[in-house]
């Protein structure tokens, strides 16, 4: 039971935490990996680093998102950037869209089984 | 263990990656575990052991793009390159031959009266003609109501034994007279523009275009290892025998 629960949330999750990764690079303008976990932390939305990396790349390989690495002038190590690109851009007013109906949709059904 | 036991069990478990994906992956993880000052412990805690992390990044390429897919793209690309070129050379080839062997007119645009006008160079005229044999020639014949053959040719001979008009390594035009009813010929280009009277045609190892201008035409073609296209023999009072052999027989077209 709590096998097919973690494999669940793992599929749910993918496309929730995407959704957000994309909002959050709209709302904030770039970021790092690292940053990302944090700031989710803050959002009550925690999401693991193996979880996130390997999703980021997927975003990227999808055209969603765009990453160049940020090397420090004089301090610091280089950092993988990601930021929204334009296809993310198109695609995401649609994510939520779909994801605002499926809230909407599950309200209803659990309300017309009251 | 250490970080560096986890890169390198990272790195041989994305090896099913291209090389510039697997080393963004591991550059990124790198960066990572100095950004954290993550021990091997803490790696495993958050990203999961090298072979789950592996298989999660594998997990979510194999829905994008398969490892190979780099190389199929370069083999097809270097394939449609070497093919494009091919095709480019075959056509380029094909359009120098063709600009090289194609007629230098529309011969079939002109008839006997015109083509003296058209080829102004000097006409000569020839008395009692009946068989012109050509060997390793170019000739185009037209039919003329005069009683002599007009020749207009350029080349290596052309000379006349009694009745018979021999024209050899020469490109000629040459206007027949009714009487001239046999043509003989081995190893030449053979163009006939609307037979206007009965001819006899016997062709060894010859190339023959034949354009009958809207012409009705009784054709009796025998052939040997020839390649004769469909000629639809009409009731005509023009009859155009034709002995072929090693030959092709076609339709003049330019």
């Amino acid at each position: 039971m709590k096998d097919e629960y973690k494999k669940w949330l793992a599929q749910y999750r993918k496309g929730y935490i995407e959704l957000c990764t994309l909002v959050t690079l709209k709302t904030n303008g770039s970021m790092h990996g690292l940053a990302l976990i944090h700031f989710f932390e803050n959002m009550e939305l925690m999401v693991n680093e193996g979880t996130l990396y390997p999703l980021l790349n997927r975003m990227e390989t999808n055209g969603w998102l765009s990453s160049s690495w940020n090397i420090p002038k004089l301090k610091g190590h280089p950092k993988r950037e990601y930021e929204i690109s334009k296809k993310g851009e198109i695609i995401l007013p649609s994510l939520l869209e779909s994801y605002e109906l499926h809230h909407k949709s599950l309200t209803k059904i659990k309300e017309s089984t009251k | 263990m250490n970080t560096k036991n986890y890169i390198k069990q990272l790195k041989q478990h994305l090896s099913a990656l291209d090389t510039t994906k697997s080393n963004e992956i591991i550059k990124e993880i790198e960066s990572y575990i100095q950004e954290s000052n993550a021990n091997y412990e803490t790696l495993v805690e958050k990203f999961g052991d090298p072979i789950e992390l592996a298989s999660n990044y594998l997990e979510d390429m194999s829905l994008n793009e398969p490892k190979n897919n780099s190389f199929w793209k370069s083999t097809i690309k270097i394939t449609t390159i070497v093919a494009s070129t091919i095709l480019a050379i075959i056509l380029i080839t094909s359009y120098i031959v063709y600009e090289v062997t194609k007629d230098s007119f529309d011969y079939s645009k002109y008839d006997a009266t015109t083509i003296t006008s058209k080829v102004n160079d000097l006409w000569i005229d020839l008395d009692g003609i009946t068989e012109i044999r050509t060997e390793q020639a170019e000739v185009v014949f037209y039919w003329g109501e005069n009683e002599k053959l007009k020749y207009n040719c350029e080349g290596m001979d052309y000379t006349q034994t009694g009745s018979v008009f021999t024209i050899k390594q020469a490109h000629c035009f040459v206007i027949l007279p009714k009487q001239t009813t046999n043509i003989i010929s081995f190893q030449t280009d053979v163009i006939l523009i609307a037979p206007n009277y009965n001819v006899n045609l016997d062709f060894r190892q010859s190339h023959t275009r034949i354009a009958e201008m809207g012409n009705n035409y009784n054709y009796n073609i025998s052939e040997k290892q020839s390649k004769v296209e469909n000629f639809n023999s009409k009731q005509s009072n023009i009859t155009i025998n034709a002995k072929v052999f090693q030959s092709k027989v076609k339709h003049y077209k330019y």
